[in-house]
Parts: C-alpha cells; structure tokens; sequence
C-alpha cells in the first residue's frame, strides 16, 4: 500500500522499504505518535522485526522518569523540557508496583488480585508474565528482583531474582542465593549459592550497569552481582569529599546508572551548610571519581533528591529535586535552579509535604524494545 | 523537442556545464521534458548507468516514473557530484544548500526519485532531511504532508491518544 501519490499520472509512489527507512531514523516519541497516522503505519511501527532494528539504531536513550504516587497513579515527565508537566500514565496490568527499570524495559509486581510479576515495556506496553521457582526449601524469602537489559550487547533480557534463608532475629547477617532468568531459554538457572551478606543490601533495589547488579548497603561495602563471572563482589568505598572544618556528615547516599556510567549521590550537610557530591566509578571497579561537588547552602528547607540525569553533553548534567509544592531541577554547568513541575495544582498535593521520594521516580527510555 | 534544463524552482536556465570531454545523453521525464546531462554525471545512477550499459534507448532514456520538476533537481544534484575538482567539502556544502531549502513533499519526490534511479546518497540525505522535519510534528500534519487518509474511527482515535498521551507533548504547532 503507498501512502503516497502524485498528482502526476505514473509517478512512483513510496513503498513499505522506503517508508520503512525513514520511520527507522525517527525518534521512538514520533513513532509512538505516527501509530495514529493509519492503521498502515501502525502495523508498521508494531511489527516485531521494525521494532528490533530500530532499537538497535537508537541504542543512547534519554530517559524521562516516571512518578509513581500512592492508589496506582502514575505520571510521565520529562526532566530537561522547558514547561514540563506531569501527564498521567496508565499501565494495561492492575494495581502494578515498579521494581526496577532497566534501559526501556521495567520489572513490575502486581500485588492483587493475586501475585504476578511483569516484564513490561512502557512505552509500547507491551508486557509477559513471568513466575518465580518456587521449590526451594531453604531460600524461602525472595529479598530482591532484577532487571538486566542491554540491547546494544543482546536482544535479551536477564532477571536476578536475591533469596535469603531464614535467620536469627539478631543477626547482621544472611545466607542468600541467586537464580537468574534468561529470556533467551526461557528458564531459571541457580547462579551462586550460598553467599553471606548483611541485612541491610538493599537487594530491592539493585542498579543494572556493565552486565552487573550493584546494590547499596550503608555504611558497608555495596555489592554488585557479575552475569558474566556469576560472581560477588564489593565495590570500593566512596569516600565523602572532605569537609572543611572535618565535621561533615553524609546524610543521603543513592546509586543510579545514567548515560552508561554508575552514579554514587551524596548530600552532605556540614552545620547546616549542605552540599551535592556526584561520584562517578571507573569502568575497571578500582575507584569512584568525584565529578561534581556543589554547595547548596542557600537550599533551604526540605527537599529529596529524585533523581541525577547526564546526557550526551556536560551541559545536560542536571539533578531533579523534590520540594514541597514542586519539582526543580539544578544545573551543574551554571549551577542555577530552575522550577519545572508546579504541584500545586494536582489532585494529590498537599501543602508543606515532601509526598515522595527517588524510590518513587524511575527512568523511562523510550524504546520499542521488544519483550 | 530541443533539450532543455529547470532549475528547482521551475525556471529554463541554460545548463551550467556543457561536457565537452564525455558525452551527453538525453534523460525524458513522465510529463515530456528532455535534460541533456553528461554521461559521466548520470553514471552516478546506478539504474541509468545500467540502462546505459544496455543501451536500449539510442542515447535518450524516458523516465516514465519521474516528473520534470524533480528530474531537474535530481540533475543539478548529478551534475555536482559529477563535477571535475569538486572536494567532498564542497559537495557536503552543496549537499546542505541544495536541500535547505526544500519542502518535504518536494523531499519526498527526490526521495522517490532517489531511490527509483539508484542514487543512494540522494537517498539517504534526504531521508535524514524529511525526518527531521517531520519529527517534532502533529499526526494531522503527517496525514497532509503524505496525502494519507485516517482509517481509524473516532473512538480508537481517542483511545490511542489517551494511551499514549506522553508522545503528544512538544508537538510543534500546525502553523510553522
């Protein structure tokens, strides 16, 4: 079918490859708008195969973030455009919970009418079901799920799924296993048993960098899980950079992957006088380096860090905040604040309240990534 | 009818170069128009260089699929990348110039043309060129762009949208 015909009698028209070449350049946003072109070009955008080579062609996503507040809203927004608002976003499963997300794909929990696990793509909300193995004895605590997803190495995704044994009420430590799920073989595999952590690795929430997942444990060593190696190990320490006066505090750690680089966020508040560290880890593990640290001391008042994005360019590196009444962003190449998301007249706003935090924010890459 | 040339915006313009050294070659387009263009020039075709090599036409080859307006720029775009001392700079500076300042449904024509007579370079950069002036845009103004028809109903219209209402933010206005 050609979408196109000239008014000249005999004129070529464009065909599917041509057609095809093109929609393969556009932005996965255009794409998900031209669906509504016609049915045609519907088709075309959805075909698996159209899917699989565009995703390739677009492997350096800028991710939007999606908010997830209480009673399953959700809403869509996008941290560098100007007059950002927040639109609601609905998910085709129930009453989901978001795990994880992992360069376009997210890990959903539905908790009723029963309990189901999804892998899901937001932004053609595609989504499978998967099941956890559910024979084992000993690790009967599922402690995290995870996703691992990078298409520019395999069109297939990975889920690590942390069980711990029963323990002692007193103990700082667990016995835990690891069993992975490979999209590929469609099947769980037991990856490392038994391995010792402490209670307080945030296995819930694991961040997926360098066919890794790497969690946080304060104030002791995080840990990251190797797919390749199927090997546990610790990361280095960040150290906090060096107050002046030698009496400063670290009072909000936060691990995130942005841009293909693992970011360690830290606050820092030295007599009330805060700062913002950015720590970067080197791609051989040996060491985080300190890419920014900015005093914020004027930054009054309440205020929780959603979430870091660095783009293509040093430009782009900005930091979303969460203050009562709105979102901000701060810019670290001029170091200016901007206010980009008025709450103040949503449903859900409540006055001089901090209503969520960066466990509540999770990237969304538009990709049509599919499952 | 005598061999002629159009510049892109329609005006009879003398051609630029008449090859001396290579022999020219007459190339019809669907409305009757004849442009004289040098072989070495319309070699850049991979579909003309092979209807040349077979050489069923006697030295004018119709082009029953390509209307004047675009085979004249089609040509000039030859032309160019034919030219003797040309540096892939000055192509590259040609290139931009040269599609500036078309509109897509002029694009989608050299498009068209681009990829019937073979020549992928066209093609491609002017595929570029028609995404990235159809990326920011409004669904309304794809379907006027490209002449297509809405086979959705009003209902699955308005599903669609509500589903996937973040892709409709930073839409550019219809008027630009």
């Amino acid at each position: 079918m050609s979408f196109r015909s000239s008014s000249v009698t005999g004129s070529i028209t464009w065909n599917d490859d041509m057609l095809i070449e093109i929609l393969l350049w556009l932005p996965t946003k255009s794409l998900t708008r031209f669906k509504l072109v016609s049915k045609h070009w519907l088709s075309l955008i959805s075909a698996p195969q159209f899917s699989r080579l565009h995703t390739l062609r677009h492997l350096k996503l800028q991710p939007s973030l999606i908010l997830h507040m209480h009673a399953s809203q959700f809403f869509y927004f996008h941290p560098l455009v100007d007059g950002a608002k927040l639109i609601p976003y609905h998910f085709t499963i129930p009453n989901p919970k978001i795990l994880t997300s992992c360069n376009g794909l997210l890990l959903l929990q539905s908790d009723y009418p029963q309990k189901d696990y999804y892998v899901y793509n937001p932004t053609t909300k595609q989504s499978k079901k998967f099941s956890l193995t559910n024979n084992d004895h000993k690790y009967t605590s599922v402690l995290g799920l995870n996703l691992a997803f990078d298409p520019s190495k395999s069109p297939h995704y990975k889920i690590v799924c942390v069980r711990g044994a029963e323990r002692s009420p007193s103990s700082a430590l667990q016995y835990c296993q690891i069993k992975v799920y490979d999209s590929n073989t469609q099947s769980w595999k037991l990856c490392l048993e038994p391995f010792i952590a402490y209670i307080t690795t945030q296995f819930s929430h694991g961040v997926h960098w360098n066919n890794a997942i790497h969690w946080e444990n304060h104030p002791f060593h995080h840990l990251y899980f190797d797919l390749d190696k199927n090997v546990i190990r610790s990361l280095p320490y960040a150290q906090t950079p060096c107050p002046a006066r030698g009496e400063g505090t670290a009072c909000h750690f936060h691990l995130q992957e942005s841009n293909g680089h693992l970011h360690h966020l830290m606050i820092m508040s030295e007599l009330g006088d805060k700062s913002i560290a950015v720590l970067e880890l080197t791609a051989d593990y040996l060491q985080w380096s300190l890419k920014y640290h900015d005093r914020l001391g004027w930054f009054q008042g309440m205020f929780r860090i959603l979430n870091f994005t660095s783009g293509d360019s040093e430009e782009m590196h900005t930091l979303v905040f969460h203050v009562p009444g709105k979102m901000t962003a701060y810019k670290f190449l001029d170091k200016s604040f901007k206010q980009f998301v008025d709450l103040t007249n949503q449903t859900f706003y409540q006055e001089d309240a901090l209503q969520f935090d960066s466990r509540d924010v999770h990237q969304f890459c538009e990709s049509l990534a599919p499952i | 009818m005598a061999p002629k040339n159009k510049n892109p915006n329609g005006e009879n313009v003398v051609p630029e170069v008449q090859q001396k050294k290579t022999q020219a070659l007459i190339l019809k387009s669907s409305d009757g128009e004849e442009f004289s263009i040098s072989k070495s020039a319309a070699g850049l075709s991979v579909a003309i260089k092979n209807m040349m090599e077979d050489d069923c036409a006697g030295g004018v080859i119709p082009l029953p699929l390509v209307d004047g307006g675009t085979l004249a720029r089609v040509i000039t775009y030859l032309n160019k990348h034919a030219e003797d001392g040309a540096s892939d700079e000055d192509k590259r500076k040609f290139d931009e110039e040269f599609l500036s300042g078309m509109e897509v449904d002029v694009l989608c024509d050299v498009a068209l043309a681009g990829n019937y007579l073979d020549i992928r370079g066209l093609f491609h950069d002017v595929c570029q060129r028609i995404v990235n002036g159809m990326k920011n845009k409004s669904v309304e103004w794809v379907r006027k762009t490209f002449r297509i028809e809405s086979d959705f109903t009003a209902e699955e219209e308005e599903q669609i949208k509500k589903e996937y209402a973040w892709a409709w933010e930073g839409v550019d206005s219809d008027a630009d």
